[in-house]
């Protein structure tokens, strides 16, 4: 089990992580939401010993990081941000050096090159690889000696939609047995392969668990968006005593037609509800539709 | 130490699957071949003294900008954190590093031994002279190559690395020198030849080993060394 404890990070005056604390256990895999700038890839590193935190600890079964660095790091693969590769290296050479010093099986090597896709570009220079490719390698990199900890921050940045799928297939069958985190922007693919979220926006986890227990914890209502040329104050006016709306907020605003996110609790009757307003107060509705609460709600709402 | 071989390994294959390797050592090659035979009939001596002496100076620009390299371009590539995560300690990584700058070191100095053979040819010199001397000459590529990795693990620009290491090597190896000297006052003569890497060079090109000049380079190494391991601490702090 990996456990973060209020670890708190700071570059000059910013603060990139607050008092941060979570667990991760043993063949799950948990996708590490939060937009850019919220403190992933600060966390992450934190995780894998890069980066030292300003206060907090991070511990592997119990041994604190740093004071067992070298062991608990031949234990982690990550794949950092970027995926950083020494450029002017063969694939083969590079592979065998990070081999070397995790002191694994060569012959593991060989089946990891072919479970990753790189038998054809062993003999070449990474340079010459295509970003596909280079994620491969940077993937493979991270799954040398057979990791118990999987630390991968965007594995799938700049892949076409095929080797994104490959890609996330892969880290699926391997996190059936590793704690794996990995971060992504793309929620659909968190929501494909995710067995637990964690949520995480400017520098504080705002939820973590899985995706249900997340949307029953934190989101109350559902959202109806509602496209209208009522002004904000007539239309708060006509429907804020409904007892099915809890909030009513602006979210965009043009010459003709403003756009309302309103949350409620029964979203059924307050579409009824609104039509009806609208009707008698003779204002053009263009839109009126109730989003069901998908991860990517759950990310707006938690991440606003 | 299997670790560090593991680095060291890794930084010679860098270096020689660029160019970089093969231009320095041909560019410093070339540089004693001239020197070398300008010089060997002029002072009509069979020994390679006004050669070792000429080394350090050409090693003022050549080491920077080899070690310019070995940190610099792994903080601009990103390439440190792939380092700096696998089961290694950073004195491992320093280690490796230096240990692969020295044996390029090494290589350069096999460059000279065609004029070795040259003065044997023509003479009869001093075998241990010779041996103290290029022992003195890898302490000294020894120190230049921890102050170039101090200062790259500084930059994220390798062009900056090699300026302000050469500028640093300059002023360390000229502080003591006699032309130095001459325009300095008297009573800071003995505080300058201590400082200067070049009064420590002189006897050692002489076929000396002097335990003080010894001293000096081991001193003046873990110095750096310590600089170069705060530097990492302060990478792993900044998250530069």
């Amino acid at each position: 089990m990996i456990k973060v404890e209020s670890v708190s990070k700071k570059y000059g005056d910013t603060i990139a992580l607050q008092d941060v604390s979570f667990s991760l256990k043993p063949g799950i895999i948990y996708g590490f939401l939060g937009p850019n700038g919220a403190g992933k890839t600060t966390a992450m590193r934190i995780m894998t010993g890069y980066l030292y935190a300003d206060s907090g600890t991070v511990s592997y079964e119990g041994k604190d990081l740093l004071e067992n660095k070298i062991d608990i790091s031949s234990k982690i693969g990550y794949l950092p941000e970027n995926n950083p590769l020494y450029d002017n290296m063969r694939v083969d050479e590079f592979l065998l050096m990070i081999n070397n010093v995790k002191n694994s099986d060569k012959d593991d090597l060989k089946k990891l090159a072919v479970e990753c896709g790189l038998t054809s570009v062993l003999k070449k220079e990474i340079n010459e690889l295509s970003k596909g490719y280079k994620q491969r390698v940077g993937l493979a990199k991270a799954l040398i000696g057979s990791p118990e900890y999987l630390i991968l921050d965007e594995p799938s940045t700049g892949l076409d939609p095929n080797q994104k799928s490959e890609i996330l297939e892969l880290i699926k069958n391997v996190g059936k047995e590793k704690t794996v985190l990995f971060s992504s922007h793309v929620l659909s693919e968190v929501e494909s392969i995710a067995d637990e979220l964690i949520i995480i926006n400017k520098g504080e986890i705002v939820a973590s668990g899985k995706a249900s227990e997340i949307s029953k914890k934190h989101i109350k209502g559902t959202r109806i968006i509602v496209e209208s040329d009522a002004n904000l104050n007539s239309f708060r006016e006509k429907l804020v005593g409904n007892k099915s709306i809890m909030s009513i907020e602006l979210s965009s605003k043009s010459k003709t037609f403003n756009t309302y996110e309103v949350i409620s609790t029964d979203p059924e009757t307050a579409s009824i509800d609104i039509y009806k307003t609208a009707v008698k107060s003779k204002w053009i509705l263009r839109r009126l539709n109730t989003e069901s609460n998908n991860l990517e709600n759950l990310f707006k709402q938690l991440t606003k | 130490m299997k670790q560090t071989f593991n680095i060291t390994k890794k930084e010679l294959r860098e270096y020689f699957s660029s160019p970089v390797a093969y231009i320095v050592i041909g560019v410093f090659a070339l540089m004693i071949g001239v020197y070398f035979s300008r010089n060997v009939f002029v002072d009509n001596q069979a020994n390679l003294r006004k050669l070792f002496e000429f080394i350090p100076l050409i090693w003022i620009i050549i080491i920077p900008a080899l070690t310019m390299r070995s940190f610099a371009e792994e903080l601009k590539n990103g390439t440190l954190e792939v380092l700096m995560t696998l089961p290694v300690t950073k004195l491992q990584i320093i280690f490796g590093k230096f240990f692969s700058n020295l044996v390029i070191a090494f290589f350069m100095l096999l460059t000279t031994l065609p004029a070795f053979i040259t003065v044997n040819y023509l003479g009869n010199p001093d075998i241990g002279q010779t041996a103290t001397a290029y022992l003195g000459l890898l302490l000294v590529a020894s120190v230049y190559i921890i102050i170039g990795l101090a200062i790259s693990v500084n930059s994220k620009n390798q062009i900056i690395a090699f300026i302000i290491s050469s500028f640093l090597l300059a002023i360390l190896y000229l502080v003591g020198e006699e032309d130095v000297l001459k325009v300095i006052p008297a009573r800071y003569h003995q505080i300058m030849e201590f400082i200067g890497l070049g009064a420590h060079f002189r006897s050692i090109a002489r076929g000396v080993l002097d335990s003080r000049d010894v001293l000096y380079y081991i001193s003046v190494m873990i110095l750096t060394f310590m600089v170069t391991l705060f530097s990492f601490n302060k990478i792993q702090n900044k998250g530069k």
